[in-house]
C-alpha cells in the first residue's frame, strides 16, 4: 500500500491526474468530513474539500514525504477551512464575536457543581454537542474535530496543525473544557437552572 | 492531586496518553473526590458522544466535480509552464540584446566599428591585433613623452632577465609591440556633397581650429559657372586638415554630417615596429657612443684619438638622423590628417535621403541610449539589492517573528 502510494505520488508529480484521483480516493470523506464539521454547512464544504484537493494537487511538487502524504493533506485542508473561515469573520465579525465569547466560559470553568449526568441522556444531546462544537473557537473546533470526530492520535494531530504534542494535548483538554462550559451553560439557558 | 489537577488532566486520562506514574495518582484521587468523579463520568460521556456523530457522505457529484477542476489545473499548469518558456525566451533575447549593445562600445559612436575595422584591414602585418586598435590606443599615441617613459618601463620590465649590456633583442618586440602604446599615422578620406557650400566650407574651418588642428591646404574652384546667375555656379573645395589624433574620429564624424557622404575612407599607418627598432637603434647607438667616449679618455695616440673621434662623429649623426625621425613620427602620430573634398550640389533629392539617415542614425543613437539607460537602471537595482540584503536578513529575522506575534495577539483580541 505504502509503495502504491509512493508511486501515485510520484506520477501525480508528474501531472498525472488520474493517479491523483486514485491517491485520493480513500481520503476524501475524511477531508469533506473535517471540512463540514468545521464550516458547518454542506455548500461550503463541498467547495472547500474541493479547493484543497485541487491545491493539493498544485502543490504536489513541494511534498517531499518528510511527513505522511495523509497529515500534509488534512494539514491543507485544515488551513483551507480556517482561511475561508477567517475571511468570513472579517465580513461579519459583531455577529459570531457575540456567540462566541469563549474566554468567558474558560473562566466559569471551575465551577465544578454544574454536573449533571442526565443532561447527557436524550436524543437531543448529540444536536446540543454539535451545536456546541459550532460555537467553539476555531482552534478548539479543529481540534475536538481532529480527536473526538475523526479519531486521529496526538501524533497525527501534532503533524497535521504543525505544533508539539504538549501543545496538542494541552488544547485537546482546554478544547473539551470549553465544550462542556458551552453545553452546561446551553442547558442552563434552556432549563432555567442556576448552578 | 488536588480538584483543579485532576480537571486538567481527565481529558488525557481519557485518552490514555498519562504515564504510569500521573495515572495512579489520577485514580487514587477519582476513588476519593465524588464530585470528581461526577466530572470524569461528564467528560466521558461528551466524549463519548461525540465520537457518535455520525460521518456525512461526500455530495453526489463530489467526484466528479473534483475531476474537471483537476482536469481544468493541468491545462493551466501546463500553459503556464509553456508561457513562463515564452516569457522566459523573451527575457533571455533581451537579456543578450542588452549585453551585446554594452558589449560594442562604438555602436553608439555611428559607423565607427566599420572604421576601426578599417583600421585593422590596413595596418597589415599587425593584423590580428584587433582590439588595440580603437580609440583609447589612438588616445596614448597623443602624449607620446609619456608613450615613450612608458615603453621603457614596460621594457625593462619585461626583459630584466634578457638584458645583456643594454642590448635589446629585437625577438622581444613582437610580445612588447601589445603591450606598449601603438604609434599610429592617423589619415582619413572625406568627400561630401553640401548645397550651402560657404557655410559648411566656414563650419569645417570652425571644427578645425577649435579642437586646435590647422588647415595645411585649401583650395576652392568652381565645378560649374554660370555668369549670369552667379548664384547657380557650383564650387568645390579640396581641403587638407591636421588635427590632434586624439580627436580625429570625433572631427571625422562631424565633418560626416555637414553633408551627403559620397565617399569616405579611414586608414591607420601602425609604425609601432618601425618606431621602436629606430628607438632601439638609437640606443644601442647611444651606448656605443658612451663606450667610445671612455676609450676616448684613456686613448694616448693621437692615431687612436682620431679614429675614435671619427667614430663618434659618425655616430652622433647617426643619433641625430634617428632622433629626427623619431621626432618626424611622433609629430605625424599626433597629428592626423584629413582630405577633405566637398562639393556644392543643387540635387533635391538627396536632400531626402540625407533626412532618411540623420532620422535613422538618430532613431538608432536613441535605441541605444534608452539601452544604456536601461543596462544602467538594471545594475542600480542589482546594487541595490546587495544594498538592502543586510537590511532584509534583519527585518526578517527581527520583525518577522515580533510580527507574526502582534498578528496573533491582535487575532486573539477580535
Amino acid at each position: 500500500m505504502d509503495h502504491d502510494e509512493k508511486t501515485l505520488i510520484e506520477k501525480s508529480q508528474k501531472g498525472d491526474v488520474e493517479s491523483f484521483e486514485i491517491l485520493i480516493t480513500s481520503y476524501q470523506k475524511t477531508a469533506f468530513n473535517i471540512a463540514y464539521r468545521m464550516l458547518g454547512n454542506f455548500e461550503d464544504a463541498n467547495d472547500i474539500t474541493q479547493e484543497a484537493f485541487i491545491k493539493v494537487y498544485k502543490s504536489i511538487d513541494k511534498f517531499k514525504g518528510e511527513s505522511s502524504f495523509t497529515t500534509w493533506l488534512y494539514a491543507i485542508v485544515n488551513n483551507i477551512c480556517l482561511d475561508f473561515l477567517r475571511k468570513k469573520k472579517k465580513i461579519k465579525i459583531i455577529s459570531i464575536d457575540k456567540s462566541q465569547g469563549n474566554e468567558n466560559y474558560q473562566r466559569e470553568i471551575p465551577d465544578e457543581t454544574n454536573t449533571p449526568e442526565v443532561l447527557f441522556e436524550k436524543k437531543e444531546v448529540r444536536r446540543t454537542v454539535q451545536d456546541a462544537i459550532n460555537q467553539l473557537k476555531d482552534e478548539h473546533r479543529t481540534i475536538i474535530i481532529l480527536r473526538d470526530i475523526q479519531g486521529f492520535s496526538y501524533e497525527e494531530i501534532a503533524e497535521i496543525l504543525d505544533i508539539s504534542t504538549g501543545t496538542v494535548k494541552s488544547r485537546i483538554s482546554r478544547a473539551r473544557r470549553s465544550l462542556k462550559v458551552i453545553i452546561g451553560n446551553g442547558l442552563k439557558v434552556t432549563t432555567g437552572e442556576e448552578g | 492531586m488536588n480538584c483543579k489537577d485532576f480537571e486538567n488532566t481527565i481529558s488525557l486520562y481519557i485518552d490514555d496518553v498519562l504515564d504510569e506514574k500521573e495515572k495512579q495518582s489520577f485514580e487514587e484521587h477519582l476513588h476519593q473526590c465524588e464530585a470528581c468523579r461526577e466530572e470524569y463520568s461528564n467528560f466521558q460521556i461528551l466524549i463519548d458522544t461525540i465520537g457518535e456523530i455520525q460521518e456525512v457522505e461526500l455530495p453526489e457529484d463530489f467526484q466528479e466535480q473534483l475531476g474537471q477542476k483537476l482536469r481544468k489545473e493541468k491545462a493551466n499548469k501546463s500553459k503556464a509552464t509553456s508561457k513562463w518558456k515564452i516569457i522566459g525566451g523573451v527575457a533571455a533575447a533581451l537579456f543578450i540584446t542588452v549585453v551585446s549593445a554594452t558589449m560594442l562600445p562604438n555602436l553608439s559612436s555611428d559607423k565607427s566599428t566599420l572604421e576601426s575595422m578599417d583600421f585593422v584591414a590596413m595596418d597589415g602585418e599587425e593584423g590580428p591585433k584587433l582590439q588595440t586598435t580603437s580609440t583609447h590606443d589612438i588616445a596614448y599615441v597623443g602624449d607620446e613623452g609619456h608613450g615613450g617613459a612608458r615603453n621603457f618601463e614596460n621594457r625593462q620590465l619585461i626583459d630584466e632577465s634578457m638584458e645583456e649590456a643594454g642590448t635589446i633583442q629585437l625577438q622581444e618586440e613582437s610580445k612588447e609591440v601589445s603591450d606598449v602604446a601603438r604609434k599610429i599615422i592617423m589619415r582619413g578620406r572625406v568627400a561630401i556633397e553640401v548645397e550651402d557650400f560657404d557655410n559648411v566650407h566656414r563650419r569645417v574651418i570652425e571644427i578645425t581650429e577649435g579642437y586646435n588642428g590647422y588647415i595645411e591646404q585649401s583650395e576652392i574652384y568652381y565645378n560649374f559657372l554660370d555668369q549670369e546667375n552667379p548664384n547657380n555656379s557650383l564650387r568645390s573645395a579640396n581641403m587638407q586638415l591636421r588635427i590632434p589624433s586624439d580627436d580625429f574620429l570625433d572631427i571625422f564624424h562631424q565633418i560626416k554630417y555637414l553633408g551627403i557622404v559620397v565617399e569616405e575612407n579611414t586608414s591607420g599607418d601602425d609604425i609601432t615596429r618601425t618606431y621602436m627598432d629606430i628607438e632601439n637603434q638609437l640606443e644601442n647607438l647611444k651606448i656605443q657612443e658612451e663606450r667610445l667616449r671612455e676609450i676616448l679618455k684613456k686613448a694616448e695616440e693621437v692615431d687612436d684619438l682620431l679614429r675614435i673621434e671619427n667614430e663618434l662623429n659618425r655616430i652622433r649623426t647617426e643619433i641625430n638622423m634617428l632622433t629626427g625621425r623619431l621626432q618626424n613620427f611622433d609629430q605625424l602620430v599626433s597629428m592626423s590628417t584629413i582630405d577633405l573634398r566637398i562639393t556644392q550640389v543643387k540635387d533635391k533629392g538627396l536632400h531626402i535621403q540625407s533626412i532618411q539617415e540623420g532620422l535613422w542614425d538618430r532613431a538608432k543613437n536613441n535605441f541605444v541610449v534608452s539601452i544604456n539607460n536601461m543596462v544602467r537602471g538594471f545594475e542600480k537595482v542589482f546594487i541595490s539589492m546587495f544594498f538592502l540584503l543586510p537590511w532584509l536578513i534583519l527585518v526578517t529575522f527581527i520583525g518577522g517573528p515580533i510580527g507574526y506575534y502582534v498578528y496573533k495577539r491582535g487575532w486573539f483580541k477580535r
